[in-house]
């Protein structure tokens, strides 16, 4: 409780949406205290599912049965009412009273605001199909945008053989790879020329459906799907425009989604593609903020979590008074495909000719590896990557994703962006003969091989001999093999070496070891091969 | 030096890191290493922990006792006895009596100006259990100052904040490291063991041999290269990502069905919020953060969750070290591992667990006996009522009259000679102009000081800007005990008299106790000083009550807590029950965050700092040493050859490394074994190459725990220089 002088009224905030977006607002509110500039914050959270928010972004997972539903929620509705926060999930916001300032629910109650904030998400975006009724489609039709949708698919896949998704984007492609690992014979049919072409060339579209191809996913590209047949009110396939069919019992439709914002048109408010927003979040009414799915910014309706949660960040950042001057100003969109054994990324500018680039100020490196299924493509300017594909190389994936996120320099050979697990050649040799003298046997005592070379010459013949001359393996003793190693290729080299030992290369003193020149075990492994 | 008996061994433990190796020392009277006296012969000796092993450190650690430069007498400044002139500011010898003389005159004219907190007292996490107990009975009981703590703030306090939230209790091994080596996977989140404690990497031989050594960190250490040389794994992340990282590791053994249901309902709580906090970290998501791809992050999580025993395994260990804890978000980040822990069912298990990798020689029993801050004997609260009586009992003196809680290390530092803050500091085991970030403030606090006294065995670079030195024995010179990482109280024990002119720390505390008005308060025996410990200690969470020097001695492996002293001591703490009042552990819901000072364009790379096997801390001791000194003999800057050539820095080159605190010039060490975006910087020394003059201090919330491990830097070639070779 604070004392002192009376902070007023509680700013009330409403949050419509309990997804992603919403949910993150409410934790990032709280997160601050649960004060806005001074004064109590009231805040009511309105969701239309009956669940607490839950991570929309593992529902391919859950497809995939790689994520457990339960495993889902990211807010916890009780405790968030047993903390003052007004929680009514399970009901839908019908309408936004501007001049009376209260959001009406459908449950006849209505919900007093200072701040409104939507963050009512997107719906999926179902095609006109002949022998689909939007109102009653036939069983076997499915979307995949909440949680009763992933169930709804997961409990269909295990009575059915042949699946089709359509669209070959993002989330269709996670869907039909997770349709295919759970058995499935799995159709992608896609409109565009390859798949994922907002994100991927022709080559890595190529290269990506290939990789699917081997995992058990057909993809048709330029396929124009007219129609779903049906019998007896359940799906057998899919018709294109060129007549052939597809059978199937299992229809996944992810062509993707539009943004719900029919809440802020009823309301007055400016909407484009979604509800237009400010850097600030605000809509063209001062008092409503939107985020996430919903929002439209600079022109832009990611769809992406990233962004709807930086916007929160902002948006809590700005309620709070944290820091009034916060601005959202956009966000490098990164596409990570979440599939197993296909590890795809690609971000920003990618979609350049290598041949045209010059002109554009752009500089493309890339890499096709066709039968192995990689394909790994990089975009510079100014020598700091703008745009990048990388598919089936995991860790230039995460690399370039890493640079083009902080706009560090590339380095100066671009090969290695394209494969950076490739190590430069060590000058370690695996050869007994040709380990450097100044090679590090024994970390712990930085004893190097001239050193036990020099022990021998000096007489030392056994590993206890070396050891008490030079304390090679008195640390930890894990190179004690390669001790022993060692001794046996130099008594097989020369059993009876003349005094000082010559022919065998000069001993150098432990002084000025080489850390970086240790000797690793497996070439201790062919110094003891090489002694038999 | 002088032999107690010559060629007498004597058992005693190595002067360095945690592991406390075990040594003997032989005594040659008759010769050899040239030193009057004779020479200390290091053998090592078996023991459970290394086995006999000891590295290069230890092996030479005689050459310590032979410092040319060693202190063996007092030093007072010109001006203190009225000397004018040039002759003031220099250090010059005085008798014991002129110099606590001159030091109580200050604490008392300190006092009369400005209170009890005018006087700060400064600790170490090397100095025995008996003289840690001292230095914190001595600021509260004789200079009733709230200003006392410790460099174990930069050691482990993160990993014991942590575990003290989710165990009730912080011991740094709950388990003896010998039974590492039979579990199936280990992960190590931020340690370089195969440098930093040498010997202790033959626990992890058999892990490693089964494919089971998992190394997180941005090099590619002598750690890291051990475990993937065995079929291991080593995740070389972004540096200060490791929260990242192991939210994702949580993220895929919740999602996976590989958590361990049963252990969860039946010894932890708060599973509920933690599992609802990592959905939000997906690996795809951890691996935009982390760099770590995703396919990896999935492969690792199954590799622990395999070792598991409730998925048949024969166990797994997750331990951290500094990487992963000197953060300013270090303590969320040792929640991260400790839930990831709980989520396996690991803590509390015979043959699994989660542990902290302690680094300082008693880092565990100097976190335990109230030189820190907030603590009283016991690893007991200072802020605690019933604490406060208990101790206070102990010691005869009113519970009211115990300070309250006190400034953290680094606030400390930064408070002398400031308005309110303390005017006198006593400094006893350590060298904290090296071993504190953002050193360059740090001198000018100490040379704000109206008194500077420093208790050290050489001249360190702390003891060259004191007021007032004085020398102090050391490992080799005394009798004493320790804890090791494992929480085994080992004996310390005197093999040569130490040079005529040093005395303990504990007779230094005792002389000014005495001029102070508080005769006899502080013991000088050791084995009464930890009889005395035992008994402050009753009760409390760290409970030695029940170990003596004659357990000890008659060859008893004791681990805290030993309540009575026919109690058996506890190798294994939470078999039953953890030390929370519901005796469940607890899971802790926390979230990632980037770094304090994080890359910007006029700093793009990341600067990480470490260890060296040669180099021990501040250094003050192996920079002595002449085999180590040749061996590594300064700092230098590892960068990846990508990073050289773009800022046109060839091998050897001498380079500048800047922040915004400071910078540090050494030559360049060109390896692909750092990232392209990232240089590291051992920390051992001072001047030029000091990297603490430009990390970073920003603190973690709860430990206090300043965030040396990673800046952002810029990095440029200094132009015509030549490399230096600092001493």
């Amino acid at each position: 409780m604070t004392h002192g002088p009376d902070p007023g009224p509680p700013h009330r905030v409403v949050v419509v949406g309990h997804g992603m977006a919403g949910a993150r607002l409410v934790e990032e509110l709280l997160g601050r205290g649960g004060h806005a500039s001074g004064r109590p914050l009231h805040l009511s959270v309105v969701g239309t599912e009956p669940y607490g928010g839950y991570n929309r972004v593992l529902l391919s997972e859950v497809v995939a049965g790689r994520a457990d539903v339960a495993g889902l929620a990211m807010s916890d509705p009780a405790g968030l009412a047993a903390g003052g926060v007004d929680v009514r999930l399970g009901t839908s916001a019908l309408a936004v009273d501007r001049a009376a300032r209260v959001v009406r629910l459908d449950d006849g109650t209505h919900v007093p605001y200072d701040s409104c904030v939507l963050a009512t998400g997107a719906s999926p975006i179902v095609p006109p199909l002949r022998g689909v009724d939007p109102a009653a489609p036939p069983t076997g039709v499915h979307t995949l945008r909440d949680l009763d949708d992933a169930r709804a698919i997961v409990a269909a896949a295990a009575n059915t053989r042949r699946a089709v998704v359509l669209g070959g984007g993002l989330l269709g492609l996670e869907a039909a790879r997770g349709l295919a690992s759970r058995g499935l014979d799995v159709v992608v049919l896609h409109a565009a020329p390859h798949v994922m072409e907002r994100q991927l060339d022709a080559a890595g579209g190529a290269v990506l459906a290939r990789r699917l191809g081997r995992l058990g996913v057909r993809v048709r590209t330029g396929a124009l799907t007219v129609a779903a047949t049906s019998r007896a009110g359940r799906l057998t396939g899919l018709e294109l425009d060129d007549g052939s069919v597809v059978p199937a019992d299992l229809l996944v439709v992810a062509i993707g989604a539009r943004p719900r914002t029919g809440l802020a048109e009823r309301a007055g408010l400016a909407v484009g593609r979604g509800v237009l927003v400010d850097d600030t979040l605000t809509t063209s009414d001062p008092d409503i903020l939107a985020i996430g799915d919903c929002a439209e910014h600079r022109g832009e309706c990611s769809g992406l979590v990233a962004p709807a949660w930086e916007q929160a960040r902002v948006v809590a950042d700005r309620l709070t008074g944290t820091d009034p001057d916060a601005a959202y100003t956009g966000h490098r969109p990164v596409t990570r495909l979440k599939a197993a054994d296909l590890d795809v990324a690609a971000l920003g500018t990618a979609l350049v000719d290598p041949w045209e680039a010059e002109d554009a100020g752009l500089e493309v490196v890339q890499l096709l590896d066709a039968a192995r299924g990689r394909y790994v493509k990089a975009v510079l300017r100014d020598g700091v990557v703008v745009g990048a594909i990388s598919i089936g190389e995991p860790r230039a994936a995460a690399e370039l994703t890493l640079l083009a996120e902080r706009g560090s320099p590339a380095p100066r050979d671009r090969a290695v962006l394209l494969l950076p697990g490739l190590r430069a050649a060590t000058d370690v040799s695996d050869a007994p003969t040709l380990i450097p003298d100044r090679a590090t046997v024994c970390r712990c005592n930085g004893v190097t091989k001239g050193s036990i070379v020099a022990a021998w010459t000096a007489g030392a013949r056994t590993v206890e001999d070396v050891t008490a001359a030079t304390r090679a393996a008195t640390g930890c003793g894990t190179c004690r093999a390669t001790v022993d190693g060692i001794l046996c290729w130099l008594t097989d080299a020369d059993p009876e070496p003349a005094p000082d030992g010559a022919g065998i290369p000069a001993p150098t003193p432990a002084a000025g070891t080489d850390p970086a020149a240790t000797i690793p075990a497996r070439a201790a492994a062919v110094i003891e091969g090489a002694a038999r | 030096m002088t032999a107690l008996a010559t060629g007498t061994a004597v058992a005693t433990h190595c002067p360095y890191c945690a592991l406390q190796c075990a040594t003997t020392l032989t005594v040659d009277e008759t010769g050899g290493g040239g030193a009057p006296g004779g020479a200390v012969r290091v053998d090592g000796r078996d023991f459970p922990t290394n086995r006999g092993g000891l590295c290069q450190k230890g092996w030479t650690a005689a050459a310590v006792l032979r410092a040319p430069d060693r202190l063996t007498t007092p030093l007072v400044r010109g001006r203190l006895l009225g000397a004018g002139g040039p002759a003031g500011d220099e250090l010059v010898p005085v008798g014991w009596d002129r110099a606590l003389d001159l030091v109580a005159a200050g604490i008392v004219r300190a006092r009369a100006a400005g209170g009890p907190d005018a006087v700060a007292v400064f600790g170490g996490g090397g100095l025995t259990n008996e003289k840690a107990y001292a230095l914190g009975k001595f600021a509260r009981v004789v200079l009733g100052t709230a200003q006392i703590d410790y460099n174990g703030r930069f050691c482990m306090s993160s990993a014991a904040a942590a575990g003290i939230r989710a165990f009730g209790v912080d011991r740094g091994l709950p388990f003896p490291l010998a039974d590492v080596g039979s579990a199936d996977a280990v992960l190590l989140v931020g340690s370089n063991i195969a440098e930093t404690m040498p010997p202790a990497l033959a626990h992890l031989a058999g892990p490693a041999g089964r494919g089971g050594l998992i190394v997180i960190d941005p090099r590619r250490t002598a750690t890291a290269a051990f475990a993937e040389d065995g079929g291991g794994l080593h995740l070389p992340n972004v540096p200060g990502t490791d929260l990242a990282l192991l939210l994702g590791l949580l993220h895929v053994v919740v999602h996976e069905g590989l958590v361990d249901a049963g252990y969860i309902a039946d010894r932890t709580t708060g599973y509920d919020a933690v599992r609802r906090s990592v959905a939000a970290w997906w690996p795809e998501r951890v691996e935009g953060v982390t760099g770590v791809p995703a396919g990896t992050l999935r492969g690792a999580a199954r590799r622990l969750a395999a070792a598991a025993p409730a998925r048949g395994g024969r166990g797994a260990y997750l331990l951290t070290g500094r990487g992963a804890e000197q953060h300013a978000k270090g303590t969320d980040t040792v929640s991260a591992c400790i839930d990831l822990a709980l989520a396996l069912g690991l803590p509390g298990r015979v043959g699994s667990g989660y542990g902290c990798l302690t680094g300082q020689g008693n880092g565990q029993g100097g976190r335990e006996h109230g030189q820190k801050a907030d603590q009283l004997p016991g690893y007991r609260k200072l802020d605690d009522p019933a604490a406060r009586a208990h101790v206070a009992a102990v010691w005869g003196v009113d519970p009211a009259s115990l300070p309250a809680p006190g400034r953290s290390a680094v606030e400390l530092l930064h408070a002398l000679g400031t308005p309110g803050g303390p005017t006198v500091l006593l400094v006893h085991g350590s060298n904290v102009v090296v071993s504190v970030p953002r050193s360059a403030a740090i001198v000018d606090r100490l040379r704000s000081l109206e008194l500077l006294v420093v208790s050290d065995v050489v001249p360190s670079e702390t003891a060259l800007l004191a007021d007032v030195v004085l020398p102090v024995t050391q490992w080799a010179e005394e009798d004493g005990t320790m804890t090791t990482l494992e929480g085994r109280i080992v004996r310390r024990r005197e093999a040569v008299r130490p040079p005529p002119g040093a005395r303990s720390d504990l007779a230094v505390l005792a002389g000014l106790a005495d001029r102070l008005g508080h005769p006899g308060v502080i013991g000088t025996e050791p084995s009464a000083v930890f009889d005395e410990l035992g008994r402050a200690s009753s009760g409390g969470p760290a409970d030695y009550a029940g170990v003596s020097y004659a357990r000890l001695d008659a060859g008893e492996e004791l681990f805290w807590p030993c309540p009575e002293a026919a109690h058996p001591g506890t190798p294994r703490m939470f078999l039953d029950r953890f030390g929370t009042p519901d005796g469940r552990a607890r899971f802790v819901a926390v979230d990632h965050r980037p770094v304090a000072d994080d890359l910007r364009a006029d700093a793009p790379t990341y600067l990480i700092t470490g260890r060296v096997l040669q180099h021990y801390q501040s250094g003050a001791q192996t920079r002595r040493v002449a085999e180590l000194v040749a061996a590594v003999p300064g700092p230098y800057v590892e960068i990846h050859p990508d990073l050289a050539a773009r800022s046109d820095i060839a091998d050897g080159d001498t380079v500048r490394v800047t922040s915004v605190r400071g910078s540090l010039v050494a030559p360049a060490r060109l390896t692909d074994t750092v990232r392209p975006d990232t240089v590291f910087v051992p920390f051992h020394w001072a001047g030029p190459g000091g990297a603490n003059e430009v990390t970073n201090d920003t603190l973690d919330p709860i430990s206090r725990m300043p965030e040396v491990k990673v800046c952002a830097v810029s990095v440029t070639r200094v132009a015509g220089a030549t490399p230096e070779v600092l001493p």
